[in-house]
C-alpha cells in the first residue's frame, strides 16, 4: 500500500498527454508461451513502488519456467506502462485482451487503477487476481476480480489484537476522510468491539489537514487507552507532532500507513520511537517460500522485496497454480479453482470467500525501536518483543 | 511601410478568407477522422487526446482570451461536465448522447450563478478565485458517495476509442467553427471590446456583465462537453483527475503556444502541444513537467502572442474583419443622427443640480449645477483639477454623485448604469484616449454603431458613414495605434457619435489635434448640434472649442465660478486668476 | 477553561506560522504588484534543502534557515533578473504574463524538487517538545515559527522606513517611474525584492518542515494559503497579514475542535473567495501598505 491516493490529490496525474508505451517481454522458453498481460506503473511520478510489483511478477515467471512452465509452456509476461493513469490502463488493458489476445491477466497497482479495469476485464470474462485493497468490486460486482492482497478492513485487525491482549479498553479513532482509511476504520470498530474494547471517540478530519492540535486535544478529553490513526504518512506524522507538541499521552498510538514507511522514522527522530505501524508484507517473515523468494530477489535485482513485490508474486504464483489444476485455460474453471484455492504463500494464507474477496492476507504490526522498524506482532512473526505501554513523550 | 501595406485594397475578400479557414478546419477534422477510424489502437487515443485537448483549449480561449479573464480554474466546468454525465449515465440509467448534453446543459446553468460572482474579480483575483473554485469542488466530489468519493468510480463506457475520438473530433472542430462564427457577431466584437478595456465598452454601450457572463457560460459549455466526452471514452471518473490542475495547465499553455484569444491559437496550440507532451513523455517520463513548465515561462516572456503572432497580421489565417470591410460611401443609406423622442422635448435635455462628489475629505465637485439644451454646444473650461474629469463621470454614470443629481431627458440617471445610458443617448470620450488596441479602425466604430442599431445593415451603414465624415475610411482597417495622435481622438469621437447621442461629452477631445483635424472635428460637431445633439465639451483651453460653444462655464476646485458667452467669460478676472495667477492675466487667452 | 485557553494560544501560534509563510510573498506583492506562484515551491525547496542538511551533514535548520534563505535569495534574484525583467509590467498583459511565467516557474521548482527527492512527505525532528505554562502546553517549534515571524515582520518593516535601500523599495512601490526619474536603480531594486521575498520563503520552509511534512508537490496548496492570507489582509500591508494570519489560525483550531475537522478544511477556500468577492481591499482596507 503506498499513497498513491495522497498523491493524487495534491499532486497532478497525467491525464491527457498520453504516451505510445513500449512493450516488455520477459524471457521466454520453449514451446508456445502462456502469456500473461498487465499494465505496469514504470514511469511517471507512482512508478518508484511499480517497478516493485513487475519484479515480483518477473521473479514468479522466472521460477515458474524454471521448474517447467505452466501446463508444459513457459510463461511471458507482456507488461505496457499505464503511467499510474487510470484511463491509459484501460486502453491498455484493451489492447491486452483484444489485439494481444493475452491468455492470463494480472493486476496494476492499485485500487484506483484495478476499479478502472475491472468492467472491462469482467466483460471479457478473464479472470484477475488484483491488487485493489478496497472490498467492492469483491462483493458481486466484478466476478472476475479476485483479490490477492489484503482487504481493507482487515488492514488493522492484528493491531486491535495486541491491544486486547495488553488489556487495553478504549480506542480514539482518527480517520482521514477518504474511502481507505474510512474502510479501515470501520474494519477497526467492528474488530475492536468484537475484543469487548469501546470505540470512545472517531472523527474524519479532511484530507488537506495540516495542524492537528484541535483534533489530538480533543480525543484526549476522552482519556483513550489507544489512539489510532487510519491515515497516510503525512498526518500520522502530523498527529504524532501535535499529540507530542500537546503532551497527550495514551498507552499506545498505532497508524494504519505512515510507520511503515522509513520517512516516518526519520521526520520523527526520537518522536517515532514507540509508534505502531501494519504493513503487508516484512522480509523476515517466516512464511512459506519466503526465505528463498528473498534470497532470489535480491540476487536478481540487487534489492531486497517489499510488498509490492510480495504481492505481485504470490498473485501470479496462486494464478498459475489454478491453470495447473485446472489443466487448461479456461477462465471459468481457473475462477472456480481459483475461489476454491486456500495456500500458503510469502505474504501469508491465501483464501478467498465465494465472490473472490480476499479472507486469509493479514497484515503484520511493526513498531519503532530505536529507530528502526521491529516486527512485534503476531508473536511468532516478532523480530523483536513489543514495548508496552508508549512511555511519556 | 505597415501603413502602406493597411491602406492597400485587401488580397482577399473576407468571404474568401472565411472559406479558406473553414477549408483548413475541415482538413484537419477529416485526417482526424481517419487516423482514428483506423481502430481502437493508439493512434484512436491520441487522436482522442488532441481532440480533446483542442475542443479544451477553444473552450479556455473564450472567456480567457477573447474576454481576458485568465482563469486559472477552467476545469472545474470539465469535472462538473464530467461528474454530471456521469452521474446521468449511472443514476438515472440515461444513454450516453443523452447525458452528456444534459451534462453540458447543467454545467453551462450552473456557469451562470458561479459567473455572477466569479466575475466581480479582475485579472489575478479571478485567476486565483476560479482555483480556489476547482479546489471546493474537487472536495465537494470528494463527498459525493453516488460517485465513489474520493476513489472514484467506473462507468459504463465506449467500447475502445475510434468512435469517441471521431466524435471528438467532429465536436471540437465544431467548437472552433462557433467560436470563430463567435468572432463575427455583436457579442464576439464586444467581448474582444472588453478584453481591451471593460470601462471604454461600457462607455460603447456594451452590457459588461452580461457579455462576459455568456462567455464565461460558453467557454464552460465546451469544458463540460470534453469532461463528459473523456469520461464516456475511459469510462472511470474521479476527482483527482477530474479536478487536475495538470489539464489546466496545459489548456493553458496551448491557448498560450499557439495564441491567446485567436481562433487558431488553440487549435494549433492544442495540436502541437499535446503532440509535444506525447513524445516527451515517451522520451522523459519525469522530465516532461519540467519541460513544460520552462515552456510556459519561455512563451510568457518571449513570445506573449504565440505562434499565431508570427503569422500577417493580415494573412489568410487572421481573424477576418467583423462585418467589414466598409461599403463605399454612396452605397449607405443615412440615418437620423438624433433620436425624434428626445430631440422634440422642450427645455434642456441635460440638467445637473448642486451636485457633488468627494473622495474621502475632498470635494472633486462641489454643488455644480448645468443644463445644456438640445442644439447647444456648451464648453467646460477650468484649470488642471478642476473637477472636469469627475463631472463627467457623474454625467455619464460612471461615478455616483455624493450630493445633488443628475436628470437626463427628464429622467433621473441615479442607479442607471453607464451602458443603459449610453444607449439610450448620452456618449462621451475620454481624457486620454481608450480606444480599443486590438480592434481595428472600423470595428472600434462598428462597435458602438451596434449599441444604437438592432439591424447589422443599418449599424454598417451608420458606421461606414461615420468613418467617411472623419476622413477615416482608408484606415478602416488600421489598429488604433496606427493613426497618429490626433486622428485617434478624430476615431473617439467617432465611436461616440455611432451612438447617435442626444447629449455628447467630449473631454478635451481636440487635444492634440492639427489645425485641418480640429476643422473637420468642428464641421462634424456642427452637423450634430444642427440635428438637436447637445454637446458638452470640456478643454482645458478654450480656442479648440469657443468657435462652436454658444455658453462657457468654468470650474475650479469642483465650483463653477463664472458662466457665460465665450467672449465675456475670457475677460473675467476670477477666470484669468484661476488660470494664470493676477499677474500674467490674459496671455494664454489673447488669441482667442 | 484551560482547554479553551490552549485552543487560543495554538490557533494564535499557527497563525504565526502561516504569517511566516506568507511574509515573502507579501513583500513582494506589496513592492511590485506581482503574486509569485511559484511561492509555495519555493517553501518547500527550503523545506527540503534543510532535509538534506539535516539528513546528510546533521545540521539543525537553525543553520539551514540562512543557508536555504540564501540559496532562495540567489534563485529569486536569477529569475526576476533573467525571467520577470523581460516581461513589461506596464503593458496591459503585463500582469498576465508575470503569472503565467511563475506558474511555469512553480511546475519547473516543484518537479526539479520531485527529481532530487522523490515524491514522499518528508519532515525534520526538531523542537518537537513543549514548554507548560501553568495547564497550557506551549509547544515549541510553533513558539520558535511565531517568534521568527514577528521578527522578520519587524525587521522588513525597520529595513523599508529605516535604510536607504528599503526606503528606495518603498519608493519602488510608490511609483517605479518615479523612482527611476529620481535616479533609482529600480531594476536592481526589484531584483533585491524579489529576491528577498523568495530567501524569507525559503527559510520559512527551513523550518516550517519540523512542524508539517512537505513533499514535493505541496507548494500549490501552500500558495494558495499564503495567498488567501494576504488578500484577507489586504495585499501589501503587513500588519493586515499578520491580522488576518492570527484571524486564519484562530478560525481553523477552533473551527476543528468545534466544527469537526471535515469542516476546518472547506473553510479556508470558502474564506478566500467570500474575501476575494466582498472585501478586495482586505481587512484593513488600504491603510498601512509597504
Amino acid at each position: 500500500m503506498t499513497t498513491r491516493r495522497e498523491l493524487l490529490q495534491t499532486s497532478a496525474a497525467i491525464t491527457l498527454l498520453g504516451a505510445m508505451a513500449q512493450p516488455r517481454r520477459g524471457a521466454a522458453a520453449a514451446g508456445p508461451p502462456i502469456r500473461v498481460g498487465c499494465s505496469i506503473t514504470q514511469t511517471g511520478p507512482y512508478s518508484a513502488p511499480a517497478v516493485f510489483e513487475l519484479q515480483g511478477y518477473q521473479l514468479a515467471a522466472a521460477e515458474l519456467n524454471k521448474a517447467g512452465g505452466v501446463l508444459g509452456r513457459p510463461i511471458e509476461i507482456v507488461a505496457y506502462d499505464d503511467q499510474g493513469n487510470p484511463s491509459t490502463a484501460v486502453q491498455l488493458y484493451q489492447k491486452l485482451i483484444h489485439s494481444d489476445r493475452v491468455d492470463l491477466l494480472v493486476s496494476p497497482y492499485e485500487a484506483d487503477l484495478v476499479l478502472a479495469v475491472a468492467p472491462l476485464v469482467t466483460r471479457a470474462r478473464m479472470v484477475m487476481p488484483s491488487l485493489g485493497a478496497n472490498i467492492e468490486p469483491y462483493q458481486g460486482k466484478y466476478p472476475y476480480l479476485i483479490q490477492a492482497i489484503t482487504q481493507t478492513p482487515r488492514y488493522m485487525v492484528p493491531v486491535i489484537d495486541l491491544a486486547a491482549s495488553r488489556g487495553y479498553k478504549t480506542v480514539a479513532l482518527l480517520v482521514q476522510n477518504t474511502q481507505f482509511p474510512q474502510e479501515l476504520a470501520k474494519g477497526i470498530a467492528d474488530e475492536a468491539t468484537a475484543k469487548g474494547m469501546s470505540v470512545v471517540f472517531r472523527e474524519a478530519y479532511a484530507p488537506t489537514t495540516t495542524d492537528f492540535s484541535a483534533l489530538v486535544l480533543k480525543a484526549a478529553e476522552r482519556k483513550p487507552d489507544v489512539i489510532i490513526g487510519a491515515t497516510y504518512l503525512a498526518d500520522a506524522m502530523g498527529i504524532v507532532h501535535a499529540a507530542k507538541a500537546e503532551n497527550v499521552q495514551a498507552k499506545m498510538f498505532a497508524f494504519s500507513i505512515g510507520p511503515v514507511e522509513p520517512e516516518f522514522g526519520k521526520g520523527l527522530g526520537p518522536a517515532a520511537e514507540g509508534i505502531f505501524g501494519t504493513t503487508l508484507y516484512f522480509p523476515s517473515l517466516k512464511t512459506a517460500g519466503n526465505e528463498a523468494f528473498v534470497a532470489d530477489f535480491t540476487a536478481k535485482f540487487g534489492r531486497a522485496p517489499d510488498y509490492h513485490a510480495a504481492v505481485a508474486y504470490a498473485s501470479l504464483k496462486v494464478l498459475a497454480g489454478a491453470v495447473q489444476r485446472v489443466g487448461s485455460l479456461d477462465q471459468d474453471k481457473i475462477l472456480r479453482a481459483l475461489l476454491q484455492t486456500q495456500t500458503d504463500t510469502v505474504v501469508g494464507r491465501f483464501a478467498l470467500s465465494p465472490t473472490g474477496m480476499q479472507t486469509g492476507y493479514t497484515s503484520y504490526v511493526l513498531q519503532w525501536q530505536k529507530g528502526k522498524q521491529e516486527l512485534v506482532w503476531p508473536r511468532e512473526q516478532a523480530t523483536a518483543p513489543v514495548e508496552l505501554p508508549h512511555p511519556a513523550w | 511601410m505597415s501603413a502602406a501595406r493597411a491602406a492597400r485594397p485587401r488580397f482577399l475578400s473576407d468571404r474568401a478568407q472565411f472559406a479558406l479557414q473553414a477549408a483548413l478546419l475541415g482538413v484537419l477534422a477529416a485526417s482526424g477522422l481517419l487516423i482514428a477510424g483506423q481502430g481502437n489502437g493508439y493512434a484512436a487515443q491520441l487522436v482522442f487526446n488532441v481532440a480533446l485537448s483542442v475542443l479544451l483549449a477553444t473552450g479556455w480561449n473564450v472567456i480567457g482570451g477573447m474576454t481576458g479573464y485568465v482563469s486559472f480554474g477552467q476545469v472545474s466546468f470539465f469535472g462538473l461536465g464530467a461528474y454530471a454525465a456521469a452521474i446521468g449515465v449511472l443514476h438515472l440509467a440515461l444513454p450516453w448522447p443523452i447525458a452528456a448534453l444534459l451534462a453540458t446543459a447543467a454545467a453551462t446553468s450552473l456557469a451562470v450563478p458561479l459567473g455572477l460572482i466569479m466575475l466581480r474579480l479582475n485579472g489575478i483575483f479571478f485567476a486565483l478565485g476560479m482555483f480556489g473554485l476547482a479546489r471546493i469542488l474537487q472536495i465537494a466530489a470528494n463527498g459525493l458517495n453516488i460517485t465513489g468519493g474520493p476513489m472514484g468510480t467506473t462507468v459504463p463506457a465506449a467500447e475502445g476509442p475510434a468512435f469517441p475520438a471521431a466524435v471528438t473530433v467532429v465536436i471540437a472542430a465544431a467548437a472552433a467553427g462557433v467560436v470563430a462564427a463567435l468572432m463575427r457577431t455583436r457579442l464576439g466584437l464586444r467581448l474582444m471590446a472588453i478584453r481591451d478595456d471593460p470601462v471604454a465598452a461600457e462607455a460603447a454601450g456594451v452590457n459588461v456583465w452580461l457579455a462576459k457572463v455568456a462567455a464565461f457560460c460558453i467557454g464552460a459549455g465546451f469544458a463540460a462537453i470534453g469532461g463528459a466526452l473523456y469520461v464516456w471514452n475511459i469510462g472511470y471518473l474521479d476527482p483527482s483527475s477530474a479536478f487536475a490542475g495538470t489539464i489546466e495547465l496545459q489548456t493553458v499553455l496551448m491557448v498560450l503556444a499557439g495564441g491567446i484569444g485567436t481562433v487558431w491559437g488553440p487549435v494549433g496550440g492544442g495540436i502541437l502541444m499535446s503532440l509535444l507532451g506525447t513524445v516527451l513523455w515517451a522520451r522523459f517520463p519525469m522530465e516532461q513537467q519540467i519541460v513544460l513548465g520552462a515552456l510556459t515561462m519561455l512563451i510568457a516572456v518571449a513570445l506573449p502572442g504565440g505562434l499565431m503572432s508570427l503569422l500577417p497580421r493580415r494573412g489568410w489565417m487572421a481573424r477576418p474583419p467583423i462585418w467589414g470591410p466598409p461599403r463605399e460611401a454612396s452605397e449607405g443609406t443615412l440615418l437620423p443622427a438624433v433620436r425624434v423622442a428626445v430631440a422634440d422635448t422642450p427645455g434642456p435635455v441635460l440638467v445637473c443640480r448642486n451636485l457633488g462628489k468627494r473622495f474621502g475629505g475632498v470635494a472633486a465637485v462641489d454643488g455644480v449645477d448645468l443644463e445644456v439644451a438640445p442644439g447647444e454646444v456648451l464648453a467646460v473650461i477650468g484649470p488642471n483639477g478642476a473637477g472636469k474629469s469627475t463631472l463627467f463621470n457623474l454625467l455619464s454614470g460612471f461615478a455616483v454623485p455624493s450630493t445633488g443629481e443628475v436628470e437626463f431627458a427628464g429622467c433621473k440617471i441615479a442607479n442607471i448604469r453607464p451602458y443603459v445610458l449610453a444607449r439610450r443617448g448620452v456618449a462621451r470620450t475620454f481624457q486620454t484616449s481608450r480606444l480599443f488596441p486590438t480592434l481595428s479602425v472600423w470595428e472600434n466604430v462598428l462597435l458602438a454603431a451596434i449599441s444604437r442599431h438592432r439591424r447589422k445593415a443599418h449599424a454598417v451603414a451608420a458606421a461606414t458613414e461615420l468613418l467617411e465624415r472623419m476622413g477615416l475610411r482608408e484606415d478602416w482597417a488600421r489598429l488604433p495605434q496606427g493613426l497618429p495622435p490626433g486622428r485617434r481622438r478624430l476615431l473617439e469621437i467617432a465611436r461616440a457619435l455611432a451612438l447617435e447621442p442626444s447629449v455628447l461629452l467630449l473631454d478635451e477631445a481636440m487635444a492634440g489635434m492639427t489645425g485641418p483635424e480640429i476643422a473637420q472635428v468642428h464641421q462634424v460637431l456642427r452637423a450634430a448640434a444642427a440635428r438637436g445633439c447637445a454637446i458638452v465639451a470640456i478643454e482645458h483651453v478654450l480656442p479648440a472649442i469657443a468657435p462652436l460653444a454658444a455658453r462657457v462655464q468654468v470650474l475650479d476646485f469642483g465650483r463653477t465660478i463664472a458662466e457665460g458667452a465665450p467672449a465675456e467669460v475670457l475677460h473675467d478676472p476670477t477666470v484669468i486668476a484661476a488660470y494664470l495667477g493676477t499677474d500674467m492675466a490674459g496671455t494664454e487667452f489673447a488669441h482667442a | 477553561m484551560a482547554t479553551f485557553a490552549t485552543l487560543v494560544v495554538l490557533g494564535l501560534l499557527w497563525g504565526g506560522v502561516y504569517l511566516l509563510m506568507a511574509e515573502g510573498l507579501n513583500l513582494i506583492y506589496g513592492v511590485m504588484k506581482v503574486v509569485n506562484l511559484a511561492h509555495g515551491d519555493f517553501i518547500v525547496l527550503g523545506g527540503l534543502l534543510a532535509l538534506t542538511l539535516f539528513g546528510r551533514y546533521g545540521l539543525s535548520p537553525v543553520v539551514a534557515f540562512p543557508l536555504a534563505a540564501a540559496l532562495l535569495f540567489v534563485i529569486g534574484a536569477a529569475v526576476q533578473g533573467g525571467v520577470l525583467e523581460r516581461i513589461l509590467l506596464a503593458k496591459p498583459e503585463g500582469e498576465l504574463r508575470t503569472l503565467l511565467a511563475t506558474f511555469g516557474l512553480s511546475y519547473v521548482v516543484a518537479n526539479t524538487s520531485f527529481l532530487i527527492w522523490g515524491s514522499q512527505f518528508q519532515s525534520i525532528p526538531f523542537l518537537q517538545s513543549a514548554f507548560a505554562v501553568g495547564p497550557i502546553a506551549v509547544p515549541q517549534g510553533l513558539l520558535a515559527c511565531s517568534l521568527l515571524a514577528a521578527a522578520l515582520a519587524v525587521a522588513v518593516h525597520a529595513w523599508l522606513r529605516h535604510t536607504a535601500v528599503g526606503r528606495a523599495v518603498r519608493a519602488t512601490a510608490q511609483s517605479a517611474l518615479g523612482a527611476a526619474a529620481c535616479g533609482l536603480n529600480v531594476r536592481r531594486l526589484r531584483i533585491v525584492t524579489f529576491a528577498l521575498g523568495a530567501a524569507m520563503a525559503g527559510g520559512a520552509g527551513a523550518l516550517v518542515i519540523a512542524l508539517v511534512p512537505f513533499q514535493t508537490s505541496s507548494g500549490g496548496d501552500l500558495t494558495v494559503q499564503a495567498f488567501t492570507l494576504i488578500a484577507l489582509g489586504g495585499l501589501g500591508s503587513y500588519l493586515g497579514a499578520w491580522l488576518a494570519a492570527e484571524l486564519l489560525g484562530i478560525t481553523e483550531v477552533m473551527a476543528q475542535y468545534y466544527l469537526g475537522s471535515d469542516a476546518a478544511a472547506a473553510v479556508i477556500y470558502l474564506v478566500f473567495i467570500a474575501v476575494l468577492v466582498f472585501r478586495p481591499q482586505g481587512l484593513l482596507g488600504r491603510t498601512m501598505r509597504i
